[in-house]
């Protein structure tokens, strides 16, 4: 040891949690882990644990009892925009990993990450580590997001350092998550005893607490997608088609007008309903539409905001005006 | 696509592009449309913020993230307030219409003023919920624009809505609920606050499904056994137990309900009695929360401490009676004398490596008594168990291990005034490294494979030490292990965290942040201090070195390390050298240098040697030993998918 060596943490505001009590070995101050997981289990987390006091962290449980406050995510950056000025930039950016789309956003508090994404191309690969962010809707829903500290652009290597990460962590969670529901009355005393780790026992036994058993089917198809993508040679098929998982959230966080998320079920109502009446390749008639949609329970009022919906992200447009056409 | 984006673009780059998306990046089909949209300007939703609504307070219900509330105020302060190095001046205060008030903040206030009676319209607000109560936020898309109109304002305070639980149900993330239960234990206390001192009320409530510890923030008088409605409450978490808590906007008032029989679950200290019983050390389980003692002082030191009020003295050592001794803090000033005989009333007693600690706190007294008691040699140490190197951590008590002595160095130091000599250095088993200091001389040679059986283990910032005391003893034995090397013992940060740090350990992980610190720094010259503005803490105004560092994170997914890297480490790793460094700095500044070395480590995947040390801000490691590692992806997919297979079928 070196005698002038200096904690590299003491300057970090981030750390300086206040005092801790008892003799619990957990250190409160110490930074967060960044987690590794899929945009699927990310944007499915309906939990959240606030902090109560100032300094403490808060937190996004996801389905499979990740307890995250900080995330390492890769992928493909496919979009960016800032929606902030020159001098005080709001990007909002969406990165897509083998499950589905990550949504970031960086503003000038996020110094690093604002100018990394400033000069990156879209597309290019990229790896961010970020703080999570919640979004809650009007009808309580809530929706998740990444706050990145550091973007950087990575080569395929890394990125595929990272999906073997995440598959592995995921699978993880998941074989722990199917012990804990098979276990009755698994607290986190019990699942630590198991060899979980203290932090994921915890975030279990909240979703078993306070929320439904997982559907395992999103997980793995996450893991097939990524293993096809890492063995590119191997018949992988756990039995799911190739898409992306259906639940995948179709309006970004940072776009509250575009709705509820039983909005975005009938988004994806009307777009299964523009192919169908686009018999001639000019787009669907309006009344028919309007028709369709009405008997389907979406009032003439409800189509006009999911069309103008549709229309801001490019999904849809209207060839004239008494049709309206899927890009 | 191409009518949607006006021609803004040729079929030759509209081609190119769709290629790069769906051939190169492998995106989906709807992502790379709208990366290409997005790209070449045919979807703009700046404009797309989406129109407010106009809500009264009563109904506002915190989650609101763009609403117009018309309001006057209530009352409001000028307040800075200090993030990330920034000092800010936010108005803050209540406000109010006619169906209650909220309390509210402007972000960005500028030069407007906002005095109390003044209306606004306060636009594009966002709403939290804190401690059940409403804040309207005015953040930067958010504006308040004068009105001219006069509002009655009601007192209701706008709150989220109360909901009504039973203990047993409670989570510990309630905002704002309503429990009715029964007092089990109460005790007033007076607590320093900012504002002065203040009289609080806490103690333990329950009903039929359970018990909890409470707090009330305001001095009210609660009867033992009587059973009350505790309304607008929020709930805390602590130490796994759920906390109820009422503060000013809460109410107390004496309940007719019935709240059954109070069932003592989960294990709630306070369903002990109030009253202390008396104990013979040898009884004592460490969880005692008012327990006598009569006992003799074996042994008694006085100690400063800091605390946030500033320097205490306490006062520890060990007190014994015909059953044995046991360690013991009384956390207030009090003349305690060795050899003495003394009541301790109303001690609460803890429990630490099985061995229980007996406390006098603000309730306790010491009491000299007039009494000769005889003290056993027995002591409640836990007796050296055998053990591997590895799992040898702070708080293991007395320990055995077997291991090879890789190193022996004989220091004389002070200690209380008194001149040692110490023996210290490595051992080292299969399993991991350890310093060791031994107070006698063992004739421990470097190479000697010994059992060292009772030595008890101190640490310093979380790095275990072994030490041979006393009690101590070492024998020969033939060596059945190979001991490991320096940076042959891997270990995760989750494990580090749990179990503390030590010497020669390895972690492999992302570098996923650079900190302030980092690139071209200077040193003194004589201690080797990093030094700001020319001045050494230690040696005043000096001639700086140069030198090259960084101060990376480590994270492996579960925990993150602070790695504090040395310049051989920084040049190898990032190929970057010290006269690189000088000369990208007399070029750009000092700050490119840092922001090069982040490009050319950040994400890299590596392996870092070093001793780890734990403090209040987690873990670090002094590098002594750094490189990018690859990873056999393949490999390593190849038997993740064995093993998903495996469990499905």
């Amino acid at each position: 040891m070196n005698g002038y060596d200096e904690n590299p943490f003491s300057s970090g505001s981030d750390y300086a949690r206040g005092e801790q009590k008892g003799g619990d070995r957990q250190k409160v101050g110490a930074r967060e882990t960044a987690w590794r997981m899929f945009s699927s289990e990310f944007n499915g987390s309906k939990l959240e644990i606030k902090a109560m006091e100032e300094k403490m962290p808060s937190y996004v449980v996801t389905p499979l009892g990740a307890k995250v406050n900080r995330i390492l995510i890769a992928g493909v950056l496919t979009e960016k925009e800032n929606r902030g000025t020159e001098e005080e930039p709001m990007w909002t950016c969406r990165v897509q990993d083998p499950a589905g789309n990550f949504y970031v956003n960086a503003g000038r508090f996020q110094p690093e990450a604002s100018a990394a994404l400033s000069s990156l191309p879209s597309p290019c690969m990229v790896a961010a580590v970020g703080k999570v962010r919640t979004f809650h809707r009007e009808d309580g829903s809530m929706s998740v997001s990444v706050r990145p500290e550091r973007v950087m652009e990575i080569d395929d290597a890394a990125y595929r350092g990272w999906i073997l990460e995440a598959a592995k962590s995921t699978w993880t969670r998941l074989k722990n998550m199917k012990r804990a529901c098979m276990t009755p009355d698994s607290t986190k005393e019990s699942l630590m005893a198991m060899g979980v780790s203290p932090a994921e026992a915890e975030g279990i036994s909240y979703v078993l607490d306070n929320d439904a058993m997982p559907d395992s089917a999103v997980y793995l198809k996450a893991i097939q997608n990524a293993l096809r993508k890492l063995l590119p040679d191997e018949e992988i098929d756990f039995g799911f088609p190739d898409e992306f998982g259906d639940d995948m959230p179709r309006s970004a966080p940072a776009a509250p007008s575009s709705g509820g998320s039983g909005k975005a079920d009938w988004e994806d109502a009307v777009l299964r309903l523009l192919e169908e009446l686009d018999v001639d390749g000019k787009g669907a008639p309006r009344d028919e539409l309007e028709r369709r949609a009405e008997s389907m329970g979406i009032s003439s009022v409800d189509l006009e905001e999911i069309s103008n919906s549709l229309m801001d992200k490019g999904l849809v447009y209207e060839p004239n005006l008494r049709y309206l056409k899927r890009i | 696509m191409k009518r949607v984006l006006n021609d803004k673009i040729d079929d030759e780059t509209l081609r190119s592009e769709l290629d790069k998306y769906l051939n190169e990046y492998h995106v989906d089909v709807d992502a790379a449309k709208r990366g290409i949209l997005r790209k070449y300007g045919a979807i703009d939703s700046a404009s797309a913020i989406g129109s407010s609504v106009v809500k009264k307070i009563s109904a506002l219900t915190g989650t609101e993230q763009n609403v117009d509330v018309v309001a006057k105020i209530v009352s409001s302060e000028h307040r800075s307030i200090r993030g990330k190095g920034i000092d800010k001046t936010v108005v803050s205060g209540t406000l109010g219409d006619d169906t209650g008030t909220a309390s509210f903040t402007i972000w960005e206030p500028g030069s407007g003023e906002y005095p109390a009676g003044a209306t606004f319209a306060f636009r594009n607000c966002y709403c939290k919920v804190w401690n059940g109560n409403i804040q309207v936020n005015v953040g930067n898309r958010g504006r308040v624009e004068t009105v001219d109109a006069d509002i009655e304002v009601s007192g209701a305070v706008a709150g989220a809505p109360a909901e009504t639980k039973k203990i047993g149900q409670l989570n510990g993330s309630e905002q704002n609920v309503d429990v009715s239960a029964k007092v089990v234990s109460v005790e007033r206390r007076t607590i320093s606050t900012k504002n002065g001192e203040k009289e609080i009320v806490s103690g333990t409530i329950g009903d039929s499904t359970g018990t909890v510890p409470f707090t009330v923030w305001e001095p009210v008088d609660l009867a033992l056994g009587a059973v009350y409605d505790f309304k607008g409450c929020y709930c805390k978490v602590w130490n796994g137990t759920v906390q109820v808590n009422l503060g000013n906007r809460g109410t107390v008032t004496p309940s007719f309900a019935d709240v059954g029989d109070v069932e003592y679950f989960p294990s709630v200290q306070s369903a002990e009695p109030v009253n202390s019983e008396m104990k013979k050390i040898s009884e004592l389980d460490g969880k005692e929360t008012s327990v006598d003692l009569r006992v003799k002082v074996v042994s008694v030191e006085k100690r400063t401490i800091s605390t946030k009020n500033g320097e205490k003295e306490i006062v520890s050592g060990r007190i014994g009676d015909e059953t044995g001794t046991v360690p013991f803090t009384v956390w207030e000033p009090a003349d305690i004398v060795k050899g003495g005989s003394y009541m301790f009333r109303n001690c609460y007693c803890k429990s630490w490596n099985d061995t229980p600690q007996v406390n006098v706190g603000n309730r306790g007294r010491v009491e000299p008594i007039d009494a000769t008691i005889d003290v056993a040699e027995v002591t409640y140490d836990r007796s050296g168990e055998e053990c591997k190197i590895r799992d040898v951590h702070e708080g293991s008590g007395n320990v055995t291990v077997r291991g090879r002595v890789m190193s022996v160095e004989v220091r004389d130091v002070v200690i209380r005034g008194e001149n040692r000599t110490v023996w210290s250095g490595i051992l080292a088993d299969e399993t991991g490294r350890i310093q060791y200091s031994a107070w006698k001389d063992f004739g421990l040679k470097e190479g000697d494979s010994v059992r060292v059986s009772d030595a008890y283990v101190r640490a310093w910032k979380g790095i275990p030490q072994l030490n041979m005391g006393e009690r101590c003893e070492v024998s020969r034995i033939d060596s059945d292990f190979q001991p490991v090397g320096t940076g042959g013992s891997l270990r995760t940060v989750g494990e580090i965290m749990r179990t503390g740090g030590g010497v020669d350990l390895d972690v492999e992980g992302l570098v996923v942040d650079i900190r302030a610190g980092s690139g071209l720094i200077k040193r003194c010259p004589q201690c080797r201090r990093s030094i700001l503005n020319g001045s050494c803490v230690a040696h005043g105004p000096v001639e700086g070195v140069s030198d090259l560092r960084l101060k990376a994170v480590i994270d492996d997914g579960t925990g993150a390390i602070g790695a504090v890297i040395g310049r051989a480490d920084t040049e190898r790793l990032s190929g970057m050298t010290l006269n690189d460094a000088e000369a990208l700095a007399s070029k750009l500044g000092e700050g490119a240098v840092a922001a090069k070395l982040a490009s050319m480590v950040l994400m890299k995947r590596v392996r870092a040697s070093g001793n780890v040390t734990v403090d209040d801000f987690g873990p670090s490691i002094n590098v002594n030993g750094i490189k990018a590692i690859e990873v056999d992806t393949a490999a390593e997919a190849k038997a993740l998918l064995n093993d998903v297979e495996a469990n499905l079928s």
